[in-house]
């Protein structure tokens, strides 16, 4: 199969979305080279997640072509990553929590890489916004964490084992201390250093959506899921 | 003239089910004064928590969970334990008409099943236990952290005390518990 152009991809996007819950985009989606485009594997995580594997996109390869196309997919980014979150408040199934967790680890770990490189940290703009979202400044963090595995059944397991399944449930969350670790690292671009206006634009949208809080906040809920 | 029978088997299953969960994991304890003193703070900071101290280890037991911590290595391993006593009962009833022959068979048959219930009842009773004692400890986890990191924290904070008493005279000492900050100040 030749490789698809960003047309393509779009395309394949917009008929998923439209396909969502049929057979037949269960089939498109256990084919690895469907489950692997870029676009669909970052916009929808809870779809690839089917996988028995995580079908890890060349995020490094395609994002110069598909940059501008993930700048316009922003809102939508962050309202889908919050409604995986949220949806995965209500899984029960421990199998299901497990392989989503470790899609949505494989699939973040390796486009925040990409977008490091790349000097595109503001395409992870959607995971702040989400994250923003998603976290209660409210509410204590160990109640609040408590949220993401309420509905698990987790019969006999012992407590070794729910903490491989809370670390699934809290891997979203974990991608905090990366997007802080991105922080620190701008905060050190000096004014004449190469990349300058990227460290501040990334700074600006930390600033603008509270990563500082937020951001100690899911180190906190994640800590409270790790006994 | 056709007869009835009626086969009655009653089992019973007693057993003791146990169910055991642990944790393990590492305080954060720096080494700012020899390993053996930095043991003694840590050993004096948990007696005050109610841990008995014997040799290296300090352990400190809650009805069903004991607490040990491994001074030299500040490793604390957290147990739960529990037993229950099972005494489970089974019935079975079939009647039979005009064929005597099936009663040994049927009673076999009887006696098989009620073995096989109570064994299934025994197992869950069994993974019941053992949720709950999983439960119980994760409860008790985020308190006994709380705890133990707070008795880490302030056998560091005095083995910073004896250490600026050691590099030179101090001139004075501010703490707030709240914010987790110490400073001392030492005239050298």
């Amino acid at each position: 199969m030749a490789e698809l152009s960003v047309g393509d991809q779009l395309l394949m996007l917009r008929t998923l979305e439209r396909l969502r819950d049929t057979q037949v985009a269960e089939r498109w989606l256990r084919m690895r080279r469907f489950a692997e485009l870029p676009l669909v594997a970052l916009c929808h995580p809870d779809l690839v997640s089917i996988r028995e594997r995580p079908a890890v996109p060349n995020f490094a390869g395609q994002l110069p072509d598909l940059a501008w196309v993930l700048e316009c997919l922003q809102p939508y980014l962050a309202k889908r990553w919050i409604d995986v979150e949220e949806n995965k408040t209500r899984i029960a199934e421990v199998e299901h929590m497990q392989r989503l967790g470790a899609t949505q680890t494989a699939l973040l770990n390796a486009f925040l890489s990409a977008a490091a490189q790349a000097g595109r940290r503001d395409l992870a703009r959607f995971l702040l916004v989400s994250l923003q979202q998603l976290i209660s400044i409210e509410v204590a963090p160990e109640v609040w964490a408590r949220r993401w595995i309420r509905d698990l059944r987790l019969g006999a397991m012992r407590l070794a084992e729910r903490t491989i399944v809370y670390q699934s449930a809290s891997s979203f969350l974990a991608i905090a201390a990366q997007l802080r670790g991105w922080a620190e690292e701008c905060r050190r671009v000096g004014y004449l250093d190469e990349g300058y206006a990227a460290a501040q634009l990334w700074l600006a949208d930390w600033a603008r959506y509270d990563g500082e809080n937020v951001t100690l906040r899911a180190a906190a809920m994640v800590r409270a899921l790790s006994p | 003239m056709s007869r009835a029978y009626r086969v009655r088997v009653e089992e019973r299953l007693q057993r003791i089910v146990r169910a055991e969960d642990h944790v393990s994991c590492q305080l954060e304890l720096l080494e700012i004064l020899p390993c053996d003193q930095m043991s003694q703070l840590l050993a004096d900071e948990l007696i005050k928590l109610g841990f008995k101290v014997e040799g290296e280890t300090a352990t400190r037991k809650e009805k069903d969970v004991t607490i040990s911590v491994d001074l030299p290595s500040a490793t604390v391993v957290v147990q739960a334990a529990t037993d229950k006593q099972l005494d489970l009962k089974s019935a079975k009833v079939k009647n039979i008409y005009d064929n005597q022959q099936l009663v040994a068979e049927t009673k076999a048959r009887l006696q098989a099943e009620a073995h096989k219930e109570l064994a299934a009842l025994g197992d869950q009773a069994e993974s019941l236990l053992q949720r709950q004692v999983t439960d119980q400890l994760e409860a008790k986890l985020g308190d006994i952290r709380k705890e133990l990191e707070g008795a880490a924290n302030r056998a560091t904070a005095a083995a910073l005390k004896q250490r600026a008493a050691q590099l030179g005279q101090i001139k004075s000492i501010s703490e707030d518990p709240e914010a987790g900050s110490l400073t001392i100040v030492v005239e050298v």
